[in-house]
């Protein structure tokens, strides 16, 4: 394959895997946890009821604004007893009737509801040069389907619920979630079963961030096993043990070709504050693989071409990172770090560490509207000199209506470990979710 | 209904019938009354002579000094009256009870006397009297002897009933309580000690024992009944009593140390109001079956939206505890009160159906609560509006529905307006909660709680964002109705309407001077829905 033919193909899987993800940014910004809007406790996927008939329905999107007379209104005329109960509301009657307006809701019946994330984009990539000095940059400049996913969730009984994500391209997570304390309590204990994504640092909607498929955590990177999630004042912990093979098919059958328990283990702690007008949020995330059969993509130039069938022979992975949100009023601030360790079995690899960091501020206007600078950086050796690469982009959200998202994003990349150099890149979509 | 008009038309036939019966009947009827006025009055047997049911109530547990109180807000004020004590419990060195309600029950229906009136004053942050009985219908005239901020907020139950603030020494505020039960009165203006209870009675035979426990119910008609004593700490005890005629035993009645374990300790209060309760007469039963089968009929219609858009904050049963209150930081409202902040109707009232569907309309501000309008169908939302009234029998009381607070025309905003308001501030004492600037950072600002002991801040002005929404006239409904379920009192008894608009403007003024770094910095950002 040609290496531009390469290049855009790459682009492109980065961008049309399934970000069935989580908007921290919304919990940073509220004090909340994922589980405020999601069913899974981690986040991502499907929306429990708040998510999608309040957050979603009414907090999200660009309000139609109350107008001034919407909040006091003249008193009517005092009736029979009974009539304050159950009379007529009618006092601001001259309200525009919108009974013809159809209310959508995914909600199927009490027990079983429907959710599904929709994106259509336009992506416009312009390398700084071409793969081969002399050769004009390959612009990528393309429509597609960036995202098709359905989600069904049923509530069994009020302890347990189960929930099947069928994406178009990025094969499917199907979970079991038993939930000790289904009432509000000072504390809360969930365990998830089956196949989902492993709970590391900020689960951000961005999945192709150096921070989340740039280190084995992009969309596609679901694993099998159990998580328990606990929630206990300020503090959420989870605690997950894994198949350890990320990025594998539906049915993990490397998990079975394994030669002993070799397994993978994941934990995410935080702690929330809130001091009344700054409320945040400080955690640490660790990852270890046992024995992986694959590196990780932080690494995926720094292994030489001529040895990489060796890294099938075994790596044992370990992840370490660290995250911050802060709000202080229309401001809030996300930082994520992770730091990767690969110690490969063959003897012709050597150790491999690296680290990524992503950073996000964004200012809310007027809800429904999100302006966001981000900035990401990765280094696959430390050293901070070379083959590193960094981003930087403005995006601009909006809400209008309920279910409704429109997104532009312009990023620039500087790289002097890609062959292209840095890039330009411009994606505009439309997202619908429910 | 309307009858058609043809069924209202007497038939010539059935009238001819009729005629001669009525005519007899009426000339009976004219013959038996003329016979009893033509007695002679002093043929006539006497009524039975009357006697006062008299007695002394007793503590038999051990008896201590009553615990000073340190009053932390107002000293100087507070100090006025000498030592502050605790008065839940006051017995002599005999055992004899002070302050305790004692009702006779088991008394036959008469008609009430004519309403009277009573007082309630505010002395150097106390209630006087600290206990009191009146018979239902009397009007209660409150009073403060105190220059500093005092509120009248009184609950039956868990419900508050009104909440009227008196924030100028010798202003008389004047509140008719019409419903039998309890009150359970407290200062929310940082006076955290200051309690007193009224008992409602609906009849006229009730007492509250004096210092050395006695107390004497004049006037009882002859019968038996049953004298049962309450006591704010101790719970309830009750003994028979026979009043013959024109004499009555003397009654002792016996609290023994309250313990964890009786029962008659905890739910006194509603016990007695429960015996206070009169049984309604035949209509009235019907009456009520009318309004349960129409409770239960707005239920039906309400439940799957209410289930679907509400509980998972509010609870599936209104009661404010659903799934989605763990990161909450503004608790949901527990709609089985039926207490509601955002009312044209008068402090401790229901609000209307209306306040209802503004507030889902609109939402609140800074809260999770959003605005529904455009989200939902106006028919969706006055659905929901009548639901919430199933859920709390605040909504289905005898009462007619309580007189709509009629807001005046806005005068213009200018800065005589201003200035006034300036003053109005700081007369009415706004600044012991709002803090002199507005900000909510008043000296009482961090004891207060809301109905359900939850710690609650004062709004701050200075942000220019409120929850109940935008303009003068939220801050002048404020201002008149009170803010249910939290220690906002109603100021209506203490301004005029032009007052209370001088004092909406000068708080809006508050807002208007907010500098950019409060709205870049200070807005609850997920939560904005402004205007």
């Amino acid at each position: 394959m040609k290496p531009v033919l390469f290049a855009i193909a790459l682009a492109v899987a980065v961008l049309v895997s399934s970000p069935a993800e989580a908007v921290p940014r919304f919990a940073a910004r509220n004090g909340n946890e994922c589980i405020q809007c999601h069913i899974s406790p981690t986040g991502g996927g499907i929306r429990n009821a708040y998510g999608r008939n309040v957050f979603e329905r009414a907090w999200l999107p660009r309000a139609a604004a109350p107008r001034r007379e919407d909040y006091v209104v003249k008193p009517r005329p005092a009736g029979g007893a009974g009539d304050n109960a159950g009379g007529q509301a009618g006092a601001d009657s001259d309200d525009d009737s919108d009974d013809d307006d159809v209310v959508f809701d995914p909600e199927i019946n009490p027990w079983m509801v429907l959710g599904g994330d929709l994106r259509a984009a336009y992506i416009m990539i312009r390398p700084d040069k071409g793969t081969a000095p002399g050769e004009d940059p390959e612009i990528t400049n393309s429509f597609f389907l960036m995202q098709a996913d359905l989600y069904h969730a049923m509530t069994l009984n009020k302890h347990v619920t189960t929930v099947l994500d069928i994406g178009a391209y990025s094969g499917f997570e199907a979970w079991a979630l038993f939930h000790a304390k289904p009432e509000p309590s000072e504390y809360d204990l969930m365990l998830k079963v089956g196949r989902f994504l492993p709970a590391f640092g900020i689960r951000e909607v961005e999945h192709q961030l150096f921070t989340r498929e740039g280190i084995g955590l992009g969309a596609a990177d679901r694993d099998t096993g159990l998580e328990l999630t606990g929630f206990a004042g300020p503090f959420t912990a989870t605690v997950s043990l894994l198949n350890g093979t990320l990025g594998d098919t539906a049915f993990d059958t490397h998990g079975t070709e394994r030669r002993r328990f070799e397994k993978a283990a994941a934990s995410r702690l935080s702690i929330r504050g809130d001091a009344g007008w700054v409320r945040g949020q400080l955690g640490a995330s660790f990852y270890w693989n046992q024995n992986n059969n694959q590196a990780n993509p932080l690494f995926g130039r720094s292994i030489p071409s001529a040895d990489a069938a060796e890294v099938g022979a075994g790596v044992e992975e370990l992840r370490a990172g660290a995250f911050l949100t802060a709000n202080l009023g229309r401001f809030t601030y996300l930082a994520d770090l992770a730091w990767v360790r690969d110690e490969f079995s063959s003897d012709r690899l050597s150790t491999l560490r690296g680290y990524t960091s992503y950073q996000e501020l964004s200012f809310l206007p007027t809800q429904g509207l999100d302006v966001i600078g981000t900035f990401e950086f990765a280094d696959p050796d430390l050293d901070l000199l070379d083959n590193s690469t960094a981003r930087a982009g403005l995006v601009v959200e909006f809400f209008p209506w309920p279910f409704t998202e429109l997104r532009a994003m312009v990023r620039r990349t500087w790289s002097d470990a890609s062959p292209t150099g840095g890039a330009w890149d411009v994606v505009v979509f439309s997202h619908l979710f429910m | 209904m309307r009858l058609p008009s043809s069924s209202l038309r007497p038939r010539p036939r059935a009238l001819r019938r009729a005629l001669p019966v009525a005519l007899g009947a009426a000339t009976l009827l004219t013959l038996t009354w003329r016979a009893v006025l033509a007695q002679d009055p002093a043929a006539m047997p006497a009524a039975p002579a009357r006697a006062p049911v008299t007695g002394r109530v007793y503590f038999a547990g051990k008896i201590v000094a009553p615990a000073p109180i340190t009053p932390h807000h107002d000293p100087e004020v507070c100090a006025k009256g000498g030592p502050l004590v605790d008065e839940s419990l006051l017995a002599a060195d005999d055992g004899g009870l002070a302050n305790v309600v004692v009702v006779l029950q088991g008394v036959a229906s008469e008609q009430l006397p004519e309403a009277g009136t009573a007082t309630l004053d505010q002395r150097a942050c106390r209630f006087v009297p600290h206990v009191r009985t009146v018979t239902m219908g009397t009007t209660l005239q409150i009073s403060s002897s105190d220059p500093v901020l005092h509120n009248v907020h009184a609950f039956l139950g868990k419900r508050t009933t009104f909440n009227l603030a008196i924030p100028v020494p010798g202003k008389l505020v004047e509140r008719k309580l019409t419903e039998p039960g309890i009150l359970r009165i407290r200062c929310d203006s940082g006076h955290t000690w200051m309690s007193a209870y009224i008992a409602v009675v609906p009849h006229r035979y009730h007492a509250v024992t004096g210092a050395d426990g006695s107390f004497s119910i004049p006037d009882v008609p002859p019968g038996e009944y049953r004298v049962r004593a309450w006591h704010e700490k101790l719970g309830a005890v009750e003994q028979k009593v026979t009043v013959a005629s024109g004499e009555a035993p003397a009654v002792r009645l016996t609290f023994k140390e309250p313990s964890a374990e009786d029962p008659a300790s905890r739910p006194a209060d509603t016990q007695l109001r429960d015996a206070l309760t009169a049984a309604r007469t035949a209509i009235e039963e019907l009456e009520a079956q009318r309004r349960g089968d129409e409770r239960s009929r707005l239920a039906r219609e309400g439940a799957p939206l209410f289930q679907r858009y509400c509980a998972t904050c509010h609870g599936r049963s209104g009661d404010g505890r659903g799934p989605s209150v763990r990161f909450t930081s503004t608790p949901p409202r527990d709609f089985t009160r039926g207490t509601y902040k955002f009312r044209m109707t008068p402090a401790g009232s229901p609000p209307s159906l209306d306040d209802l569907v503004r507030t889902i309309s609109v939402g609140v501000r800074g809260t999770h609560m959003p605005a529904w309008k455009g989200k939902l169908t106006r028919t969706q939302i006055e659905t929901l509006a009548r639901y919430l009234t199933t859920l709390s029998d605040a909504f289905w009381s005898d009462a007619a529905p309580p007189t709509p607070l009629d807001i005046p025309a806005e005068p213009p905003y200018d800065g005589a307006s201003v200035a006034r308001g300036k003053a109005l501030y700081g007369k009415m004492q706004c600044a012991t909660c709002h803090g002199d600037d507005g900000h909510g950072d008043g000296p009482a600002a961090k004891v207060l709680r809301d109905d359900w002991s939850n710690r609650i801040s004062p709004a701050n002005f200075a942000r220019g964002e409120l929850k109940g929404g935008c303009c003068g006239a939220v801050i002048y409904r404020a201002i008149s109705t009170g803010l249910g379920g939290t220690p906002m009192p109603s100021f209506a008894g203490a301004m005029s309407p032009a007052e209370r608009w001088d004092l909406a403007h000068y708080v809006l003024s508050l807002g208007h001077k907010r500098p950019a770094i409060e709205y870049l910095l200070r807005d609850p950002a997920g939560r904005i829905s402004s205007p």
